[in-house]
């Protein structure tokens, strides 16, 4: 009974063997065979790179460099006019904030609809749990351009408004919340993890006299913090990189998510210099939320991506 | 001595001691549950009769009351209380005053009550668990409860919608009220619409590109990664870079990169004395284009689940090789591919998945592009549904899509069930 809280099975091992063994590693060629994958490996950074390092600089060039034709490659001087110019025309605070919003109303949603799911169908055996596990698998079979059209006329016609009305959720968070809430992907990964936590410890806390409801929070939650967290970060990219969907319901420059409102600023034509810092500014977040939650991250991927 | 006889406080005692009326659900089989009240009266039931014959008789009370309180009724014969009144007329008041309690709720009736329990336990007889009905707090009712918020929710906003799909797709569909049913000829008109055609034809030009440019460079890049000792965190978050920036600034940028006289792409061309390319105006160059894009976003993130695979192989593998003298060619190509071949389908089948569904960069950086070169099913199913309002149409495109998909993502759907087994 040392360790009952299971962990992700995947990257389990700190680091494999590769294809050399260490006595191969100590010869010269080897070494020789290692330097050039490490170049490659930083070529190919530099490749994926690049693009992003253009977009910071072109944010930072008079529209006189930008728009001259050989292109300069590196802006004479780097003033942060254009960054004032895009601060003034989008307002990036209030789309931030409706991003935040959306995100965090999405993600608590998801996860707590989604664990409570998961842990009825394995742990609670409701009845047709395999029948409706297979239900919520179908939905990952369905592309969402199908969804995209009755979706949009529910929420026009959102028929559990006050006094059982229609009511239009259009422009609203609603409309944006709502759809991501249910998610059969967290659904299927958090049964699979709760298939491994052992019943024992669930009758144990019910003979100590917890109801399902205490067990539920008190034990499972908790036990299965490294999966949540990785579910959050997923499901918050997704949602905060989500721009069909906001496209089609959100129409009120007010309700605007980040990158809806930066796009409807491209739309209006600017020149591109004001619009790489657009860009870059509505980059950070995201750029930060790597860099903070980079294992999370790379674990998620790692447990993660054999489902997609 | 008078000669009182033990009487019960509760004035509806006799009606009770009738059998009781036993509820359908509790019947068993046999049907003849016969259950009754029990008479014989509870301690604290004597108490409350004794204090009440105290307060009614005023010399019940006597020296040998509280050693005799563990036979009640036995004591009660011996005890010489309510000389010169009638045991009627006291047991009637005493009732009265219980009654008058009990509706105030400062008594409350502690007779035993019919039991299931009751019943004499027959050995020879298995026990059958009763079919209760339905109760929202039952036990069976709570992992309903639990299931519920996302079942609510998956009814309100996937099933509804697939089904209010199909129904849509079978109507002229107008946003004002009057919608005519007009049985498949949506789909006839999608199956003769060339440029519906057109969109099907981008879709798998589009996954073939791309697997032919994105194919090996994650697969060659997890190796190299799994080989080098330093900087691979480092490493693994540069390449996650694009993965997780959203996907609106990488498509503007891009689309911005790939400008034809402004764009750095054909200033190196330039630089190189190449003749320039039209990339997103070309309808030869736009598809390519954009799956240059498209390459870019996802190459680090395959490489991180190759190389998360790639960790997963026993290394007993590699040194069984080596025993048997393989080089290290025969041992990538032996080996280590083959053990990717299982992710390297899984991946496949997610590019065909996204690739179909691809809407965004392409909207943003050709939105269809010229003479819908790089139209996809996507931006034609948007531009139907919300440029042209004809929601019947899109929604019949819609569900050949899905029917179009349904072979790949019944393959995927399989790998899932494989994996969540």
């Amino acid at each position: 009974m040392e360790n009952l809280t299971p962990a992700p099975n995947a990257g389990a091992k700190p680091t494999a063997r590769g294809v050399f063994s260490h006595q191969d590693r100590k010869k010269a060629s080897t070494r020789l065979f290692l330097l050039g994958a490490t170049l490659v490996l930083i070529l190919g950074a530099l490749v994926t790179l690049a693009p992003i390092v253009w977009m910071v600089l072109g944010s930072f060039k008079t529209p006189a460099e930008i728009y001259s034709v050989p292109q300069t490659y590196i802006p004479a001087d780097f003033n942060t006019d254009n960054y004032e110019e895009a601060l003034r025309l989008v307002e990036f605070g209030r789309y931030f904030l409706n991003s935040l919003f959306i995100c965090a109303c999405v993600v608590a949603g998801q996860l707590l609809i989604s664990s409570m799911a998961a842990y009825s169908l394995t742990k609670l055996r409701v009845r047709f749990a395999g029948g409706i596990l297979l239900m919520f698998m179908t939905t990952l079979m369905v592309p969402f351009e199908v969804l995209i059209i009755p979706l949009y006329l529910i929420m026009k016609f959102f028929p559990f408004g006050p006094d059982l009305n229609n009511v239009n959720l259009i422009n609203t968070y609603w409309a944006v919340i709502l759809p991501g809430v249910f998610s059969a992907f967290s659904i299927i990964v958090l049964k699979d993890f709760y298939d491994s936590i052992p019943n024992e410890i669930l009758y144990a806390a019910r003979i100590d006299g917890c109801n399902e409801t205490r067990v539920f929070f008190r034990f499972i939650l908790p036990m299965t913090k490294p999966i949540m967290s990785i579910l959050a970060v997923f499901s918050f990219v997704t949602t905060w990189n989500s721009f069909f969907w906001p496209l089609i319901v959100l129409n009120n420059p007010d309700y605007y998510p980040l990158v809806l409102g930066v796009q409807k600023l491209i739309d209006t034509g600017e020149p591109w210099n004001v619009v790489m810092a657009a860009l870059v500014l509505s980059t950070i977040p995201s750029v930060l939320l790597l860099l903070f939650f980079q294992k999370t991250i790379i674990r998620g991927i790692a447990y993660t991506g054999i489902y997609g | 001595m008078a000669d009182y006889k033990p009487f019960s406080i509760y004035d509806d005692d006799d009606e009770k001691k009738k059998s009781i009326q036993i509820p359908e659900e509790m019947k068993t089989r046999s049907g003849d549950l016969d259950l009754e009240i029990e008479d014989s009266p509870s301690r604290d039931d004597e108490k409350t009769r004794r204090e009440l014959m105290n307060q009614l008789g005023g010399q019940a009370s006597h020296p040998l009351e509280a050693a005799a309180e563990h036979k009640p009724s036995e004591s009660l014969e011996k005890t010489p209380f309510l000389q010169g009144q009638s045991t009627e007329t006291v047991e009637e008041r005493v009732k009265e005053i219980v009654r008058r309690r009990k509706e105030t709720g400062k008594v409350r009736d502690r007779r035993k009550v019919a039991s299931i329990f009751d019943k004499p336990i027959e050995p020879d007889k298995p026990i059958r668990p009763g079919k209760a009905g339905w109760h929202p707090l039952s036990y069976r009712a709570q992992a309903f409860w639990f299931l519920f918020p996302a079942l609510a929710f998956f009814l309100l906003f996937y099933l509804y919608p697939m089904v209010q799909g199909f129904d849509i797709s079978l109507t002229h569909y107008s946003p004002l009220g009057k919608s005519v049913s007009v049985g498949w000829d949506n789909y006839n008109r999608a199956i003769s619409d060339s440029l519906f055609w057109q969109t099907v034809v981008n879709a798998a030009a589009f996954t073939l590109i791309s697997l032919a440019i994105g194919f090996w460079p994650p697969i060659v890049l997890a190796i190299f990664l799994n080989e080098i000792t330093n900087g691979k965190g480092f490493l693994k978050v540069l390449y996650l870079l694009p993965f997780v920036i959203p996907a609106i600034p990488a498509a503007n940028l891009w689309k911005w990169m790939f400008d034809e006289g402004f764009g750095v792409l054909n200033s190196i061309l330039q630089a190189l004395s190449l003749s320039p390319v039209g990339w997103l105006t070309d309808p030869r160059w736009a598809l390519i284009s954009i799956v240059l894009m498209f390459v870019w976003k996802n190459t680090g993130w395959f490489m991180l689940i190759y190389y998360a695979s790639l960790q997963n192989l026993p290394e007993e593998l590699y040194e069984a090789a080596e025993l048997d003298g393989a080089g290290l060619w025969k041992k990538v190509f032996n080996i280590t591919v083959p053990y990717l071949v299982p992710v390297m389908w899984i991946l496949s089948i997610i590019q065909v998945l996204i690739t179909f569904q691809i809407f965004t960069e392409v909207y943003v950086m050709t939105n269809g592009g010229p003479m819908h070169a790089t139209e996809v099913i996507g931006t034609y199913i948007y531009k139907t549904a919300f440029g042209s309002m004809d929601l019947g149409y899109a929604s019949a495109m819609a569900m050949l899509m899905f029917a179009a998909l349904f072979l790949f993502t019944m393959v995927r759907f399989f790998q899932i069930r494989q994996v969540s087994r």
